[in-house]
């Protein structure tokens, strides 16, 4: 289930352009948009478990959806955002997910909110590693995202270069609307049972980003 | 002990009555202020032609460099704007952008701006490059948008949106007009060779003659 | 030169300035910095004084003077800066804008406009003009390639006094008079020309538009580079504008030594090659028959690997490379490197045959003098020469020097643009360019006209190998006028500088075997030799057709033409290159195209394109055939291995042009996915091969070729600078900063030549000609 999801996502295709390439070796993709993530990534449900198992899985994802408790990864101003997001007013309790985690042992979703500086890039990736199985990374607003305005050196161009990142809420930074909305598409995704995207790394055949402690 | 203990308690019943705060956000919705910015829209004049004449000044004007546009010239057959460029590509990168609004503020035909459109996240980040079509309000709808309650209201009597009649450049209808032609009734197709006075094409305008 | 320009002093916005007698207020406010804006003038044209724009108060003149038709005067007191200035400028904008309309946003010009940067700065902000603007019908096409609307015209007429007075061309004119003045196309004289481009440059406004260009983008989006041009062999200095992946059109980018600030439309626009979507992105290995996609890794291995086998089978000999003269200096010093000390073998020519074989040591081929030096000159002779389908900047300067004064002679089998403007034209049958030079020498060798000491003795060495060919037996074979070959002799001879030009096409000619020789030796005889504005030499086809034999993409010579048998020449080279080059001269390049070789490496070529059936039946029987190009060519299709590379827009290094001048390129953009530089591709063959190369940036390789290559001894990246410098090279003075430069020479003179000259002989005494190639 969760734990062997990535291992699917591996023989995914590159998605070739749908019209017709008269030259074999004719560009992937014709335009390149400013800087877009292309990461290529299908999601597909996996084979099920035959009809017992799959009531079970189904109870499973439901109460996985219901309790994705947060580790607090607030880089920079969208934290703001997040924090708003569980107070009253929003009150993302509602969705099961006000328990932010200083401890990643405890978390199962990881909001990235705030731009990731290559510094932190392998700090980010750790806080991940020791999260258990399954977990999920939502990354929110646009630094996170894609680097937003910071298209530069220092910046990470997307977490989705560091993490497996499940769902991109745009924003600059998101309101706390758009972060639930986002939230709400990642328990749709669970409860549908989508595996998460693969792992950047090892799909660039790194094991671990930054030294071992 | 007990004193602070009912103060508490206090402050407690004090809020009981009060309706929640909370706004059960998938099934109920805040009212968005209307200068609210989300997602980009891209407009059209009543006659169904687009408003965007493919200028990249809002490209331009992007902090985050999230706007790609490809311009082509438009042809009698297949008219696309009011004049001579159209926009034949047009992409936001809704993650890059950081919804600051300088591409609305920078659109001299007020063709883009941003509405309060804003449940964006998607699980995969290609699908956030939103195309022209996606961004374009659909054909039969004429909307201004958001950029009316930017604007301020025009002053009265400014029968055209020539610079000079209204007394300023307000950067949004008057190159509208000199740009596309728009829907505005600004400058008609003046040739030089029919040869007639100034005061002959105010006339023929509609407009008041000086000294009247 | 010699006596001391005179100068002025004046005050302009009260600081001092010193500038030559005749000098323009605008070019004196220029060199303090001060800004005065210009519409109708232009730099490199005369002044008209038509756009009112230049305004500026000279003490003592009761009226606002235009700076760009007053001349300075001794004592002048200039304001560029006072209310009555400010308010001549934003009056005469006020007017430019009546009739001007407010497209900026969609116009082309948008963004590098004159009008809109003066508007901004010196305009009043406001108009009192409530009235509706002029309508025309737009746009009109004034040529193929050019666009023009009328109601943003500003009538400042550069665009039609360039055609009139620098292109001599005609075509634009204006029309009409008062308000009613527009642009309008001659009737007589279709605008056709190759320089076409330049107006679009230099309109002030967005009126005149390019075709290719229009709508395409805003300079706002593009990234500017200087670079050089690599689309003929004139190299003319320009701004590569790049807009994402796409090359959208070069810009001038001024050297008054090269292109004297123009740029001929071929080089503007003809770009698309760099932007073809069916370049390749990938290498290919033939297998089963099919050309199917690979690693680069594999590739690399697989190439290593057969010229390896090949080489250990048959030998070194049986392996053979054809060279580009399109890539760098520096990828053609290391595809002769790859091949000497790589693989042992000289057989290492470059692309066309089209060139005479250099003998060692000499100089005879080169341009003895410079593009500029063409102004200077009194008589120029075009021998089957045509610049401006080939070299147009080169043509464009010859009508300079015709405006100067220049006698200019035409001797082309084919009617010549320039013809209607020059003093001398004479017709041939094609294919006998050689015998025209030879029957000029006869006649100054039997008639007695070389000059000076060296010329005589060079005279008398050459009056019996010509002393067959009179311009009567000329006439007979090549159906020339014999008196008018008498007469053009006589001028050479009696020129006070004459520079003498031949197409390196027509030394391929059957008559054109000693062209090159003859025609140095006709210059070197007349006295017309290393002095400015006097010389003779080819006109190259590419970019770096000199180049490629700079750097010895030549089965006989070394790098720097040191012969391949030269002692000297090995032990240094193998010095440096590690390795023990090959002495006997290898295959030349139609001589491997016959079979001389089993496994043969082509670096940008495309033999197959001009091969006879016979030849391509060799390639076909080849046992091995890698191609480095740009996209699939009749060569790559045969081939057994495909690498792509990349244009010279997309990668660093220099060229050196049809005149000596070595100037650096720079990358302009993003080299296309999967495709590398040739240097790349170089060195990591030679590292599969095993031979440890580690250059990791062109500038390292030409830091090799300037300590190892006595023609370019001393070249570094940073010593060509901005312009480029003209070999042969000396050491210049060192920079403030303490690093060593170097000076070009403008001009070879005797001293060099005959230094080349006396290395170039052979034991027997004789001087060889150069032998011609593809015969």
């Amino acid at each position: 289930m969760g734990i062997d999801n990535q291992t699917d996502m591996r023989d995914n295709q590159i998605d070739t352009q749908t019209e017709p390439r008269t030259n074999p070796w004719a560009p992937v993709q014709y335009y390149t948009n400013t800087q877009t993530p292309r990461g290529v990534r299908s999601i597909e449900r996996p084979e099920g478990f035959g009809v017992m198992l799959a009531q079970v899985n189904k109870v499973l994802d439901w109460s996985r959806s219901s309790s994705l408790w947060p580790a607090t990864f607030g880089l920079a101003c969208c934290a703001i955002e997040m924090m708003s997001a569980s107070a009253s007013r929003w009150d993302i309790s509602r969705f099961g997910a006000e328990v932010f985690r200083a401890s990643p042992r405890q978390a199962d979703l990881m909001i990235v909110a705030g731009r990731l500086s290559v510094k932190m890039a392998p700090v980010l990736r750790r806080i991940y590693d020791q999260m258990p199985e399954p977990k999920w990374v939502l990354s929110m607003g646009a630094c996170a995202s894609c680097g937003g305005v910071f298209n530069n050196y220092a910046i990470v161009q997307g977490v989705d270069k560091v993490v497996p990142v499940d769902v991109f809420v745009p924003g600059c930074p998101p309101t706390p609307d758009m972060l639930l909305h986002g939230l709400n598409l990642l328990q749709d995704k669970i409860r549908k049972h989508i595996p998460n995207p693969p792992d950047p790394l090892k799909i660039t055949g790194q094991t671990y980003l930054g030294s071992e402690g | 002990m007990a004193m602070e203990m009912l103060k508490g308690l206090g402050t407690t019943l004090k809020e009981f009555g009060k309706k929640p705060t909370t706004v059960s956000y998938p099934e109920e919705k805040r009212q968005l202020p209307p200068r609210f910015r989300g997602r980009h829209v891209l407009h059209r004049y009543e006659n169904g032609l687009e408003r965007c004449v493919g200028c990249f000044l809002c490209a331009g004007a992007c902090p985050a460099d999230a706007i790609y546009i490809e311009a082509e010239e438009n042809t009698d057959e297949q008219r696309v704007s009011p004049g001579e460029r159209y926009a034949r590509v047009f992409d936001v990168n809704l993650l890059r952008c950081i919804f600051c609004g300088y591409c609305e503020q920078a659109c001299p035909t007020g063709a883009i701006t941003l509405e309060n459109i804003y449940e964006l996240a998607s699980t995969h980040p290609e699908d956030l490059v939103y195309h022209k079509e996606q961004l374009l309000e659909p054909v039969g709808s004429a909307t201004r948008g958001s950029i009316v309650d930017w604007t301020p209201t025009p002053p009265e009597a400014t029968p055209t949106p020539l610079p000079g009649r209204q007394g300023y450049f307000d950067g949004l209808e008057a190159s509208a007009a000199a740009v596309g032609q728009g829907d505005m009734p600004a400058e008609q197709a003046v040739f030089l060779g029919d040869d007639l006075s100034g005061m002959e094409h105010r006339r023929r305008l509609g407009e008041p003659e000086e000294g009247e | 030169m010699a006596e001391q320009e005179e100068l002025v002093n004046l005050t302009i916005d009260g600081q001092p300035v010193s500038v030559p007698k005749g000098s323009l207020i605008w070019a004196a406010a220029q060199k303090l910095g001060i800004e005065i804006p210009i519409y109708c003038y232009h730099p490199k044209m005369d002044p008209l004084g038509a756009c009112r724009m230049c305004f500026v108060e000279v003490e003592k003149m009761p009226k606002l003077a235009t700076a760009c038709t007053t001349t300075v005067a001794e004592g002048m007191v200039v304001s560029t800066t006072s209310a009555k200035v400010k308010k001549g400028r934003a009056g005469t904008l006020e007017f430019l804008l009546i009739n001007h309309p407010l497209d900026c946003p969609i116009c082309d010009k948008g963004g590098e406009c004159d009008l809109q940067d003066f508007t901004l700065r010196y305009g009043p902000g406001g108009s009192r003009f409530d009235l509706n603007k002029r309508h025309f019908e737009k746009p009109i096409p004034v040529s193929e390639n050019i666009l023009l609307d009328r109601e943003r015209c500003i009538a400042c007429q550069r665009c039609v006094r360039f055609t009139q007075t620098v292109a001599m061309e005609n075509g634009l004119v204006m029309e009409q008079r008062g308000f009613r003045i527009e642009v309008g196309v001659d009737p007589a004289a279709p605008f056709d020309s190759i320089f076409s481009g330049n107006v679009v440059e230099m309109c002030p406004v967005g009126a005149l538009t390019a075709k290719n260009y229009r709508f395409v983008t805003r300079p706002w989006e593009l990234k500017k580079t200087p670079s050089v041009c690599g689309n003929c062999s004139v190299g003319c200095n320009v701004r590569v504008d790049v807009r994402v992946d796409k090359v959208l059109r070069q810009y001038s980018r001024t050297n008054d030594a090269i292109d004297d600030g123009w740029l001929c439309d071929r080089g503007r626009w003809d770009l698309d090659w760099i932007n073809d979507t069916e370049r390749l992105r990938t290498p290919l290995i033939r297998r089963d028959g099919q050309l199917q996609p690979v690693s680069w890794d594999e590739a690399l291995r697989f190439v290593a690997e057969r010229l390896r086998a090949v080489r250990d089978q048959r030998g070194a000999r049986a392996i053979g490379g054809i060279g580009s003269t399109h890539t760098t200096n520096e990828e053609a010093y290391l595809f002769q490197k790859l091949l000497r000390a790589g693989l042992g073998t000289n057989n290492v020519d470059h692309a066309h045959g089209r060139f005479p074989a250099t003998e060692p040591g000499a100089l005879p081929w080169a341009w003895s003098d410079s593009i500029a030096g063409l102004e200077q000159a009194s008589h120029i002779v075009l021998l089957g020469a045509d610049p401006y389908h080939r070299q147009p900047i080169v043509d464009l300067r010859i009508r300079k020097a015709i405006r100067a004064g220049a006698r200019v002679y035409v001797v082309t089998p084919e009617a010549n643009r320039l013809d209607r403007l020059v003093a001398g034209v004479i017709r041939y049958t094609a294919g006998h360019t050689g015998t025209l030079a030879r029957a000029l020498l006869n006649i100054i060798t039997s008639d007695g006209l070389a000059r000076g000491e060296q010329g005589a003795q060079r005279a008398a060495d050459r009056r019996a190998s010509v002393a067959q060919e009179t311009p009567e037996r000329a006439a007979q074979v090549a159906g020339v006028d014999a008196d008018a070959l008498r007469e053009l002799a006589r001028e050479i001879a009696g020129a006070k500088g004459a520079v003498i030009l031949y197409d390196e096409a027509a030394t391929l000619e059957p008559s054109g075997a000693t062209l090159a020789a003859d025609v140095l030796d006709l210059a070197l005889i007349t006295g017309n030799f290393g002095k400015p504005g006097a010389g003779a030499g080819p006109l190259l086809a590419d970019n770096n057709s000199l180049g490629a034999r700079d750097m010895g993409l030549l089965p006989d010579t070394l790098p720097g033409y040191r012969p391949v048998g030269d002692a000297a020449a090995h032990a240094a080279l193998g010095g440096a290159w590690l390795a023990t080059l090959p002495a006997e001269p290898g295959l030349s390049y139609t001589e491997m195209l016959s079979g001389g070789v089993k496994a043969l490496y082509v670096m940008g070529a495309n033999p197959a394109r001009d091969a006879t059936p016979e030849q391509l039946a060799a390639l076909d029987a080849l046992d091995f055939l890698v191609v480095q190009d740009l996209t699939l060519t009749e060569t790559a299709q045969r081939a057994t291995v495909v690498l792509p590379a990349v244009a010279y827009t997309e990668k660093d290094g220099s060229f050196t042009n049809t005149e000596r001048c070595v100037q650096l390129v720079r990358r302009a953009m993003q080299p296309l996915g999967g495709a590398k530089a040739d240097w790349e591709i170089l060195v990591g063959v030679a590292r599969a091969l095993g031979l440890g190369w580690t250059y990791l940036s062109p500038a390292e390789i030409l830091s090799e070729i300037g300590r190892t290559v006595p023609l370019y001894a001393g070249v570094t990246r940073r010593s060509l600078g901005a312009e480029g410098v003209r070999w042969p090279f000396a050491p210049g003075e060192r920079t403030p900063e303490g690093r060593a430069t170097i000076t070009g020479s403008p001009s070879i003179t005797w001293q060099m030549l005959a230094e080349g000259v006396a290395r170039a002989q052979k034991p027997g005494g004789e001087l060889i000609a150069p032998r011609g190639r593809g015969e």
